[in-house]
């Protein structure tokens, strides 16, 4: 046999992989955010079919397995709509999708952190609501927001390991293609599990220091 | 708090509604005619679907870029066009799929030509001939195929392959263990979890010279499966220019000389 | 190109109730044993004894970083080179277990920590005994605190067990792949299988707000909302 065995030599896909993962819960993680965010807003609306929708959206997508909406951004849209999503965007959606409902909580619960007095206080110093928002909410709201949302990095970056079952090639899915290849299976998922691991503490650590650093700021 | 259940109920509703208006919507989509060889020939590459991780098939090299036989066979088929090969991985079903949602515009993965499959996308003529065969650990107590055939035994095999009809009519009574790769199937019986695991026969040949004497295959055949060329249904034209190619490839040597380079020992006859 | 023809799926379906029997037992088991899990860890993190405490540190912070697809996949194919051979379902099981047992142990810690040490001076000057103070002040209040996140983990359960048709168990998404690659039916079978699982999370949901509401018509008044 002309292939090579030895998990040791794949250390460059197990880099590129792991590259891609956090790049692309990177990528979900920001515009799941900005998603998140608009949806928390139509949640705390006034406007009755506003919170309906925004209600709707967060249940569906946290009722979906994140496999069968991975399935489904990629099959799925392109057998019902003719539309032919690369792996990546297919990838980049269905983690988008999650993780825009669970930052449309964060985000939520951001806002309503920040007390009302401080809202009609605003209000009656002669602000307009644009202004209560861009100089009073969000950058209190913001602060509640970070460590909820390293949570939310760390929940993204391991759906992404799901990614594999459309073909996506990131850490996991390098890790599967190596271990078929080289056929020495418990190496591998060691690897790339410590691999996880690392990143993962590591950024629950980040999270934890900036609860801590917020809380003193309170 | 009545009310919150109520949206909830609602949301509930509306979810199932979205669910039914894409299922509407897609009786009335129509993925437009296309010529694929002119599709070809303005993106400049040609897009083959494979799998991967399906040794000495498709497998990756440590930089991550496709090898192996059908690798090796969709490299010359670009070369041919004169494009560029675009590799799209997939899994084991994954490769109708890709053809039938047009993702690729062939598959090369160790492609069973079966009616059933030709109901929904096209098939060239073959470039190998395999069959089906039983392996199981060196150190078993099983002999034949038919002592397989008790529920007390397991058999390992990737799902949505031909490894389920044929598991069903030679070993029924069998437990069958289905994995989503081949691979999977094959480290099922390594690892312990499956007696025995049915397989590609050629790919079992050279899993088991690979093995230094760890494995091998119990008596007898069990299928005909002809290897061939998957491509999207209803483009007459694409299927006419890859057949040729593959009649070529088969008739010039050329395939039995990769075949020889890749699997260690002589390709079996296409007949 | 193409035609939604739900009937397709018909033959299939007969296995079907088999499938979703599966998904709600792995996922039911899988609740339970990661709810013990969860009390035995929630001990260990609050005892006084370090090594117990580390243990607990350490199976929380090591199960909730590592993706739930690789610790079944471990536990299938790595045990069983081990030469540990457990079957699909229990791998699945196990690893579901582990996995959820981590968020189990960090709610009902919560959940323990939020009631006062004052709380427990006092019952113990009533001469209340342990399992009296665990009976009646402990678990009536842990449980106003844990219900609405209980009810999400149970939720994360369900759609997790989704993983374990990697491993062979012939669940709700199992039984998808299998009517998908032999009738070539794809997206019929998708929806099938997501309108499945969509229902089995947001009955969870509704179980959570009628908690949620008999609590609130039982309670002490005293008791914070």
């Amino acid at each position: 046999m002309q292939f090579d065995d030895n998990v040791a030599h794949y250390w460059r896909f197990f880099l590129s992989g792991t590259m891609t993962t956090l790049w692309i819960s990177w990528l979900a993680l920001m515009l799941g955010g900005a998603i998140g965010a608009i949806i928390a807003h139509m949640r705390l609306s006034r406007v009755g079919w506003l919170r309906a929708v925004a209600i709707v959206y967060t249940e569906f997508f946290r009722s979906i397995p994140p496999l069968m909406l991975f399935f489904f951004c990629y099959y799925g849209i392109s057998y019902a709509l003719g539309l032919n999503l690369n792996p990546f965007t297919s990838a980049t959606l269905a983690l988008t999708l999650t993780a825009s409902s669970l930052m449309a909580e964060v985000v939520r619960a951001g806002i309503e952190s920040v007390g009302r007095g401080q809202w009609l206080a605003a209000i009656s110093a002669g602000m307009t609501p644009l202004q209560v928002f861009r100089y009073v909410i969000w950058p209190q709201a913001l602060r509640v927001c970070l460590p909820p949302a390293t949570g939310v990095y760390i929940s993204t970056l391991k759906d992404s390991s799901v990614a594999s079952v459309i073909g996506y090639i990131e850490l996991t899915r390098s890790g599967l293609l190596i271990r078929e290849t080289t056929g020495s299976s418990f190496d591998v998922f060691l690897i790339i599990a410590t691999i996880y691991f690392v990143i993962n503490y590591g950024l629950s650590l980040c999270g934890g220091a900036l609860e801590r650093r917020f809380r003193i700021v309170h | 708090m009545t009310l919150i259940v109520r949206k909830r109920t609602l949301a509930l509703l509306a979810a199932g509604m979205l669910l039914g208006g894409l299922a509407t919507h897609s009786a009335s989509a129509q993925t437009a005619p296309s010529n694929i060889m002119a599709d070809i020939v303005k993106r400049g590459t040609v897009r083959i679907a494979t799998i991967a991780g399906n040794p000495p098939y498709s497998s990756v090299s440590p930089s991550g870029e496709p090898q192996g036989y059908d690798v090796e066979i969709g490299k010359l088929i670009a070369a041919a066009l004169k494009v560029k090969p675009e590799w799209v991985i997939v899994d084991t079903p994954g490769r109708i799929t890709a053809l039938q949602t047009r993702r690729a515009d062939i598959t090369l993965a160790n492609f069973t030509n079966t009616i059933e499959r030709s109901t929904v996308i096209a098939f060239t003529r073959p470039y190998l001939i395999v069959g089906s065969s039983f392996m199981v650990k060196k150190d078993s107590p099983l002999q034949t195929a038919e002592q397989l055939n008790d529920p007390k035994y397991k058999v390992s095999g990737p799902r949505g392959g031909t490894f389920e009809p044929i598991a069903a009519n030679t070993v029924p009574k069998a437990t069958v263990l289905r994995f989503d790769t081949v691979q999977d199937a094959l480290l099922a019986l390594r690892s312990g979890q499956a007696d025995a695991n049915l397989g590609d026969s050629l790919q079992i040949a050279a899993t088991i010279s690979a093995s230094n004497g760890a494995m091998r295959a119990l008596p007898g055949n069990w299928s005909y499966e002809e290897i061939a060329v998957g491509l999207p249904a209803g483009d007459a034209d694409w299927f006419r220019i890859m057949d040729a190619w593959v009649r070529q490839f088969n008739g010039s040597g050329d395939n039995a000389r990769l075949f020889k380079k890749i699997f260690g020992f002589d390709m079996p006859p296409l007949q | 190109m193409y035609q939604f023809n739900l009937s397709a799926t018909k033959s299939y379906m007969e296995v079907l109730p088999a499938a979703v029997v599966t998904t709600l037992l792995l996922s039911g088991l899988a609740i339970l044993a990661s709810i013990f899990v969860g009390i035995a860890g929630a001990l260990c993190r609050t005892s006084n004894v370090r090594v117990l405490r580390f243990i607990g540190g350490a199976y929380v912070e090591l199960l909730r970083n590592i993706p739930l697809l690789i610790v079944i996949y471990l536990v299938y194919f790595g045990l069983a080179q081990l030469g540990l051979r457990i079957s699909g379902f229990t791998s699945a099981l196990i690893a579901l277990t582990l996995n959820a047992g981590a968020y189990m142990t960090e709610m009902i810690r919560g959940g323990l920590a939020a009631i006062g040490k004052g709380q427990f001076e006092a019952a113990r000057s009533q001469a209340m005994t342990a399992p009296q103070i665990y009976r009646y002040i402990v678990m009536p209040q842990v449980f106003r605190i844990i219900y609405a996140p209980f009810g999400n983990l149970c939720i994360g359960i369900v759609l997790g067990s989704a993983l374990a048709s990697i491993v062979g168990v012939e669940d709700v998404t199992s039984w998808m792949h299998t009517v998908g690659s032999n009738s070539f039916r794809y997206l019929e079978a998708f929806l099938m299988a997501g309108a499945i699982y969509l229902a089995l999370a947001q009955t969870i949901n509704l179980l959570r707000i009628g908690t949620g509401r008999w609590l609130l018509s039982h309670s002490p008044s005293a008791t914070r909302q």
